[in-house]
């Protein structure tokens, strides 16, 4: 067999398990930086949300330095200390929003997870690009 | 032929460059109460010229990696220490330090830990409802110690004043009933079950569970 067809050969071999997994694996990434993972929507989304509740999943420094107006503070570090002031003001129906850094933060997620958890919170989004994303549009 | 056989090779050679490392998967259980977990994750430069690591970074804030120094000579070790905090965490928790060297800056290794932070506690229901015009009976909200830990109410509260709470029986430290009921069904409400715990002892954990009148 000749080297090229070799080749061609080894890369037909090795697409056979891949194509499927990439089309079918439920973990697989998304194809596009834009698609949305579950739970995610994106700003223009959550600006339309009716009676939407920002929640800030950083750090609590990043969020004195500065955050969506009117976003409450909720994260991992503080939990049991910070969870009250969300929940005391939650209402059946109301969106959740959470956001942490950026694109490549997992933050928003678990706190998501944990808000479905503990409060039974239904209507948990996380935006898509966090934080990043609404200093982009300078809103 | 020969082509064939050196296709082959390539993936044994792309694994000889860089650092080798002892592991690059570190897993551990932790409770609320520890303060944070500590991961080390040892290398070597198994290649012969100086190696300098030029990106370090974490996937969390939660997890901070150091290093005692960036260049290493050809067969010289080291080692990457992971410090988790625990902080108020519970769950799975994952986060990926990325590794990057001169010889292949833009290949990273990823350094993977993996913290289990079991919660101690089981409650349910998370909703409790009564129908409005109906029978405002009592309904019951339990609450869990799972085994190994022993956790205490240290108070239970309602955010509306249309319920109240009491506890109905106790195993002290390990299960509690909380009695659940509004105190008329005329009108449509809805409040939370606020139940403060004495674990962790520094910053105890709430539980919440909604109350509807619907």
């Amino acid at each position: 067999m000749k080297p090229w067809t070799q080749a061609a050969f080894l890369c037909g071999l090795a697409l056979l398990p891949a194509l499927p997994t990439a089309i079918f694996h439920p973990k697989k990434p998304a194809w596009t930086r834009e698609a949305l993972a579950p739970g995610e929507i994106t700003l223009d989304t959550a600006l339309a949300l009716p009676d939407r509740v920002w929640l800030d999943a950083r750090k609590a420094g990043d969020y004195v330095a500065g955050h969506i107006p009117g976003a409450l503070p909720l994260n991992e570090d503080a939990w049991n200390n910070l969870l009250p002031a969300v929940a005391l003001q939650f209402q059946p129906g109301q969106n959740l929003v959470i956001y942490c850094d950026s694109l490549e933060c997992n933050t928003s997620h678990l706190v998501a997870e944990r808000l479905r958890r503990e409060l039974g919170a239904e209507n948990v989004f996380i935006l898509k690009g966090g934080w990043l994303t609404w200093q982009k549009n300078q809103l | 032929m020969k082509f064939f056989a050196l296709l082959l090779l390539l993936p044994l050679h792309a694994g000889l460059a860089g650092l080798t490392w002892s592991t690059t998967h570190f897993s551990a259980k932790a409770t609320q109460a520890d303060k944070e977990v500590v991961a080390r994750f040892g290398f070597k430069n198994d290649t012969t010229k100086p190696l300098t690591i030029t990106h370090l970074e974490s996937s969390c804030g939660c997890t901070v990696p150091q290093l005692a120094k960036k260049t290493y000579a050809p067969g010289e070790t080291g080692e990457i220490v992971a410090y988790f905090t625990i902080g108020q965490r519970m769950g799975m928790q994952n986060s990926t330090i990325q590794v990057a060297t001169s010889d292949a800056p833009r290949k990273p290794t990823a350094l993977r830990l993996q913290i289990d932070i079991p919660d101690p506690l089981e409650t349910s229901p998370l909703l409790l409802t009564w129908k409005r015009g109906g029978e405002a009976k009592d309904q019951v909200f339990t609450v869990k110690a799972k085994p190994g830990f022993s956790v205490k109410i240290a108070e239970i509260s309602v955010s509306n004043e249309q319920f109240t709470a009491e506890i109905a029986t106790a195993k002290e430290g390990s299960r509690y009933d909380i009695a659940v009921r509004p105190k008329n069904t005329a009108q449509i409400g809805f409040g939370l079950l606020i139940i403060t715990t004495d674990y962790p002892a520094k910053e105890p954990r709430v539980i919440y569970a909604q109350l509807k009148v619907e």
